[in-house]
């Protein structure tokens, strides 16, 4: 247990240094990320200030929702998200194969090689955001920080659970059912309505689900709204999670049966 | 630790490999071009199963090299990638180290190494050194072992500044040798080497054979390796198992394989006046580079090399002569031409 700990922190320090091999790129693209997030929040001020705001909710609450969502993809971003276009790449180059040789859970190799600094941006812009709106909402006993905190994890364990499933999508598809060239030529059509390849229209599309869970649940314990069966939300999320390993696993297998 | 006799105690008593009608079939499917024949086979596919292995069986003692060769498809890397636990065969038996790689993954690939000559296991971005680092906490290697194996294999390599320098800015050879070293610095039993000196010059290609067969004199090192260069077959390879169509068409050493094929020896020989060729069934001539300079193949088993230099000299005057054994390529294509 703690030599895998050890391990994931070996090939996080390494995946660092990696990125300060190009020392201004890490700079650079991590601040560009903090600017783009902020950029969206200062836009939700801007609307909330020259409209009627949203109904029901108070310019801070919003900004709490919204950063606690930021603060969540930063975390997860930086910390495992990468598990995706890691696992793409490595079973794209044929690399998986060097990560099945080591005598090391493939999955956790493939969330630590994918760590991520460009998000690490991101997840200073939720800090400063969330920081700025529980400051006007404030303040808040131990126990709503507490509650508040245990939410943020059940978000981040949905996010990860995503992640994982993705990463198993790759192994299959990439793989067995080279999804990828199909997908190659719909994005290839997508160039031309350019809508389908909007930010925007992606994010909504992919996070509709899970940011319910992800942002709403934490916020709403600190703006006193009532969070009904915490306990069951969490043993959902735990489910789900074990769920997306299985799926993940049961990926790998068939990998390995069908050929690399 | 004390991993390593039990290793060898084991070693003793099992063979290091053993491969019992082992068969594997790739389930693809056919596949057009462009879009709308993408988007057809997305929903309906025809299948094709390819027969990589088609039971094949050898055994393999602790401390052997062995060279797989055979022409491309022939299904050595599926071979390789069976016996070190990357795939699951479609069926047969498959032990080594006295385990069944593809079940236990992780506690049997503590035991191996492995270098594919087309994949890189070391970080781009980063000096090999960095790699190696990461290697010993994934293998959990002690300080000590580290030390020494690293500081061994640096010198026998001769590679003590490259492993500092980012790997992205290594010539080609200087960066196998390093991933020797990150192959190895867990003291594996059974090495797999895939194509491992492809695309290397002769001077990589020398120190690297050079390194294995050290290491597997001095540690017992088991050797496993494919390749398309004969070179290393004659130099590294005490046996040759030939593989063709996903079957073992030849498992015993290269002079045996010269034995079997009854490979002459070629002769060259220049003369002061043109050649008269000595009429025997057993000598053809393979190559005429002037009328006073022929070569021949001798069949040595009809004709003793000792009675085609008294034929020859009977009415030649000979100026200079040498002797060698076929060429290692004209002996594969051979077997390559059987199967
Ligand atoms: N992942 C795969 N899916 C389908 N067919 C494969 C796959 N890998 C290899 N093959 C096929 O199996 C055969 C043996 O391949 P391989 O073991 O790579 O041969 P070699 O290494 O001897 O060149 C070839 O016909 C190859 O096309
Ligand atoms: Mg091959």
């Amino acid at each position: 247990m703690t030599s895998a700990f050890i391990v994931h922190i070996e090939a996080v320090k390494r995946m660092i240094a990696s990125r300060l091999a190009f020392r201004t790129d890490l700079l650079l693209s991590a601040a560009t990320m903090a600017i783009n997030e902020s950029l969206v929040v200062i836009f939700t001020i801007i609307i909330y200030t020259a409209s009627e705001g949203f109904p029901g909710w108070s310019l801070p609450a919003a900004l709490l929702l919204q950063g606690t969502f930021i603060l969540v993809h930063g975390i997860g971003g930086t910390g495992f998200m990468g598990v995706i276009w890691n696992t793409v790449r490595k079973v794209e180059a044929g690399e998986l194969d060097l990560v099945l040789l080591q005598p090391r859970s493939t999955l956790q190799m493939l969330i630590a090689t994918g760590f991520d600094t460009e998000d690490i941006g991101r997840a200073l812009a939720g800090i400063a955001t969330v920081t700025y709106a529980t400051a006007q909402l404030g303040p808040f006993g131990a126990w709503a920080w507490i509650r508040y905190a245990l939410l943020l994890l059940v978000g981040l364990a949905v996010l990860l659970s995503l992640g994982i499933i993705c990463s198993g999508l790759a192994i299959r598809f990439v793989k067995t059912w080279r999804m990828y060239e199909v997908l190659d030529a719909l994005y290839m059509l997508g160039e031309y309505p350019a809508t389908l390849q909007q930010p925007t229209v992606r994010i909504v599309l992919s996070f509709a689900i899970p940011i319910i869970t992800i942002a709403y649940l934490p916020a709403s314990v600190l703006l006193q709204m009532t969070v009904p069966h915490i306990g069951w939300i969490i043993a959902a999320t735990a489910v789900f999670t074990l769920l997306s390993y299985g799926f993940w696993h049961s990926s790998i297998k068939a990998y390995a049966s069908a050929g690399g | 630790m004390n991993q390593k006799e039990g290793r060898s105690e084991q070693h003793s008593i099992l063979p290091a490999v053993s491969v019992k009608n082992l068969k594997k079939t790739y389930l693809t499917h056919k596949r057009g071009e462009g879009l709308l024949q993408s988007l057809k086979s997305f929903v309906w596919r025809e299948h094709l199963e390819i027969h990589a292995l088609r039971g094949i069986n050898f055994s393999i003692q602790a401390g052997e090299i062995i060279g797989f060769i055979g022409p491309n498809g022939a299904g050595k890397s599926t071979c390789l990638k069976i016996l070190s636990g990357i795939l699951h065969p479609t069926s047969g038996d498959v032990t080594v180290l006295g385990y069944v790689p593809w079940k236990s993954r992780i506690s049997y690939v503590g035991h191996i190494g492995a270098v594919f000559g087309q994949k890189s296991q070391l970080w781009w971005d980063l000096p090999p050194i960095d790699s190696f680092r990461l290697m010993k906490s994934i293998y959990s290697i002690p300080d000590a072992q580290y030390e020494k194996n690293l500081r061994e294999m640096v010198r026998l390599l001769e590679v003590p500044e490259v492993i500092h320098r980012p790997t992205r800015s290594l010539s080609l050879g200087e960066r196998m040798k390093c991933e020797f070293i990150n192959a190895m610095l867990h003291n594996p039993a059974v090495v797999f080497l895939d194509e491992p000196t492809i695309g290397l010059d002769v001077f990589a290609k020398e120190t690297i054979r050079e390194f294995i067969l050290r290491w597997n004199r001095l540690r017992g090192t088991t050797f496993i390796l494919t390749t398309h260069d004969l070179q290393d077959i004659e130099t590294l390879a005490q046996r040759i198992i030939v593989i063709d169509h996903g079957r073992i068409v030849f498992d015993n050493s290269l002079s045996a394989l010269k034995a079997r094929l009854g490979g002459g020896k070629h002769v060259r020989i220049r003369c002061k006046r043109p050649i008269i060729t000595p009429r025997s069934r057993a000598v053809t001539i393979k190559n005429l580079i002037s009328r006073e300079e022929k070569e021949f193949i001798v069949d040595t088993q009809r004709l003793g090399i000792g009675e085609f230099i008294k034929l020859i000299g009977r009415g030649n005057q000979i100026l200079d002569m040498s002797i060698e054994e076929p060429p290692i390529q004209e002996i594969i294509k051979k077997v390559y031409k059987r199967a």
